[in-house]
């Protein structure tokens, strides 16, 4: 959809221009045309600056606003304030843009008024004109003289800038700035590839250190099961070396046999042992004693007897307490509520229990002896045992070495210290109870395979996560690639188009003058080595790149005002402008004075119907000469301010001539 | 949806896309990005979500490199 600017109109107030309000609603008044004829000190290029720091929200030479800056727009009556509003209008929506000057202390201030948000404070353009209501933008289309000789000037960008801003292609470079800034906000950015190297470096190292823990684990096994199957193979020999010797055999078995049965006999004392033990009074003297000096003490205190709950009850039974003190309903009522305070019948019944268990375990103290002549038992039969076992050992060896099994018993006593290495490693390999392990550690160091699994895993999800940002930074230098491309190949198109359309235009403009536009280098730059025409040339190359590339803009319609449009051209240049100014806009305003409609004002009227023309001529009063003429207009034509007047009649417009003009 | 962008934008931008070897899905997008800021939108308001659209319809360069590593 087509983003249309349109100027509805605008006030002063106490400014230097005189008081007025020019309404230029082509909607109202169908004019797509309007001239504003002001002589010479009536204040033209006050409203100019004005309607440009309207439109821009900053000074009209793009700055800041300052005091004197502030003051020198100060009206000769010496008002407190001055106003300007200019009433815009976007599409259907209407936008008013307010300065109010305060000339006491120096300063300005912006309002903006939007239908529907009401008024604020500061310059708030609808978001579909703000592209356009800049400071390095308006003078393209509130134009003059000295943005004409820029346009041509060597020093300064204008063509460049003009293009660039009226197709918004500097919109590329923000997002090909935002492009680079977002994957640097995504993670440190100066390291990125050089850690991502560094992570990728040690993950190699901890994958290799896992396959080597995991074949050292897996052959450990294989080792440990080799280990069990020559042991069984020896165990196997001796069993056949002893079963070839009868005595041997029989000595072996009865050692085998004796130690079983004592086996059993430890068994069996644990068993007694264990059982006086679950007794600690009967087992350790000094319990005994503690538990009968509590049962004395509870006899000495008659508990339970005398504390029972029942005892309370009988007594709120009764008419006198035991004190002899005569009992009324609220003393019966204290004891009977009291009474929880004491012993039930059930806690009695247990403390009765607890005193008559403590008289039975005195007579079980024997048991302490027995605990210790068992104690004495097992400690005899383990080293009976022991020894059992040592010829045992010892028989078999002396079979094993008669039988030529020597070096058996040797390899027997490798094999078994090499199978507890072999658990001990694999128990260090293989522990999972790890800690401590983080993507910062040296694979080298580690010993544990659950340990550099986990540490494999961490460097795989901290390179994934490195390799994400990797991506994320080369999929953003891509889309910088893109649009890097694209500006360039956009811009040397729109470039081209424009250079030839306007010397398309140069061609009917100046048929008798060779100067042309040569190509966009920053600035227009001249065929024939002329690196600047005249005033007059400038101008019109000016007015025919312009209105090529607002032409072509067609999706953007933005407002062209003009400020002496043909002030410094020749009559017969000033005729072809004046029938090419109604094609550059959908609404073109020119401030002219008197002497410029020569030639210029015909070819307007001949490019432009009546309807579509609003012509407007502005003055100071006092002035007899223009106030009479006025007179003569129709009354609804003429507006009249304290100082000044406004008369939009065709007739006064056409006969208003000034000598110093 | 980009009917406020010059043809020559958008073909410089279809063709820029297409020289780096991605698809017209990104390049559309990259002209959406552009046709809402070129509209007036705040570049604070749509920019990430933009960015992010455009990030994800180009295909992951580094997909494959887990192997490699």
């Amino acid at each position: 959809m087509t983003t249309r600017m349109t100027v509805l109109g605008w006030e002063t107030k106490n400014l230097r221009c005189p008081d007025h309000e020019l309404v230029l609603d082509p909607r109202k008044t169908g004019a797509h045309v309007s001239l504003i004829q002001m002589p010479n000190g009536t204040g033209k290029t006050t409203t100019l600056n004005l309607l440009r720091s309207a439109l821009s929200g900053h000074h009209w030479d793009g700055g800041e606003w300052t005091a004197t800056e502030v003051r020198s727009l100060q009206s000769e009556r010496k008002p407190a304030r001055g106003f300007f509003w200019l009433h815009l209008g976007c599409n259907d929506m209407k936008c008013t843009i307010e300065i109010e000057l305060d000339f006491a202390l120096g300063t300005h201030q912006y309002r903006t008024t939007v239908p529907g948000s009401g008024q604020r404070d500061g310059h708030h353009p609808p978001a579909e004109l703000a592209p356009f209501m800049q400071p390095d933008f308006v003078p393209f289309f509130v134009f003059d003289g000295e943005t004409a000789q820029q346009l041509c000037d060597r020093s300064h960008t204008k063509a460049d800038q003009a293009i660039q801003s009226l197709f918004q292609l500097q919109k590329m470079i923000g997002m090909s700035d935002f492009a680079e800034t977002y994957w640097q906000r995504q993670g440190p950015a100066e390291s990125v590839d050089q850690s991502l190297k560094q992570y990728q470096n040690k993950l190699s190292e901890a994958r290799a250190k896992r396959d080597l823990l995991s074949n050292e684990s897996r052959n450990l096994i294989i080792r440990q099961e080799a280990i069990k199957r020559e042991l069984l193979d020896i165990d196997n020999a001796f069993a056949d070396a002893i079963r070839e010797h009868e005595e041997v055999k029989n000595r072996i078995a009865g050692l085998e046999s004796g130690i079983e049965r004592i086996t059993k006999q430890i068994e069996q004392s644990a068993a007694d042992a264990l059982r006086v033990f679950r007794n600690p009074a009967a087992a350790i003297s000094t319990t005994l004693e503690s538990l009968n000096h509590f049962r004395s003490s509870l006899n000495r205190l008659k508990l339970p007897e005398d504390t029972s709950q029942e005892f309370f009850d009988e007594l709120a039974d009764d008419g006198t307490c035991i004190c002899g003190r005569p009992l009324d309903d609220q003393a019966r009522s204290q004891i009977l509520e009291r009474k929880k305070l004491y012993l039930s019948t059930e806690a009695t019944a247990f403390l009765n229990k607890m005193k008559s268990d403590i008289g039975t375990q005195a007579e079980g103290a024997n048991q302490s002896i027995l605990l210790r002549n068992l104690s004495k038992e097992i400690e005899n039969l383990t080293t009976q045992r022991h020894k059992n076992q040592i010829a045992l050992e010892l028989t078999k060896a002396k079979a094993a070495e008669e039988s030529g099994l020597g070096d058996k018993t040797d390899r027997r006593d490798e094999l078994i210290k090499e199978d507890v290495r072999i658990l001990t490693r694999l128990e260090e390999i293989t522990n999972s109870s790890i800690t401590g392990v983080q993507v910062s550690k040296d694979p080298k160091m580690f010993r544990n395979l659950p340990a550099i699994e986990k540490l494999t895993q961490l460097l795989e999800d901290y390179i994934s996560k490195k390799q994400g940002l990797q991506a994320t930074k080369w999929k953003c230098k891509l889309v910088q690639r893109i649009l890097d491309r694209s500006l360039k190949t956009a811009g040397d198109a729109l470039q081209k188009h424009a250079v030839l359309e306007a010397n398309e235009k140069l061609d009917r403009l100046l048929p008798n003058n060779r100067i042309r536009i040569k190509e966009i280098d920053r600035s227009l730059v001249l065929t024939n080595d002329q690196s600047q025409g005249s005033v007059g040339e400038t101008l019109t190359v000016a007015y025919a790149f312009l209105s090529s590339i607002f032409q072509r803009a067609d999706y953007h319609e933005l407002p062209f005002i003009l400020d002496s449009p043909v002030g410094s051209l020749d009559n017969d240049v000033r005729g072809e402008v004046g029938s090419l100014l109604p094609d550059l806009s959908h609404q073109v305003i020119a401030f002219v004075i008197s002497s410029e409609k020569e030639a210029f004002w015909p070819a307007i009227q001949s490019a432009v119907p009546a309807d579509g023309l609003r012509l407007h001529t502005l003055f100071r009063v006092p002035n007899a000469e223009y106030e009479s003429a006025a007179e003569q207009a129709p009354e609804r034509c003429v507006a009249r301010s304290c100082d000044g007047i406004l008369v939009t009649d065709r007739h006064f417009f056409d006969n208003f001539q000034r000598d110093d003009d | 949806m980009n009917e406020a962008i010059d043809n020559t934008i958008r073909e410089s931008i279809l063709s820029a896309t297409a020289a780096e070897g991605e698809t017209p899905e990104v390049g559309e997008l990259i002209l959406a990005w552009f046709s809402e800021l070129a509209k007036g939108a705040d570049p604070a308001q749509v920019n990430a979500d933009r960015i992010q659209h455009v990030l994800e319809a180009i295909e992951d360069p580094f997909r494959n490199t887990e192997d490699a590593t």
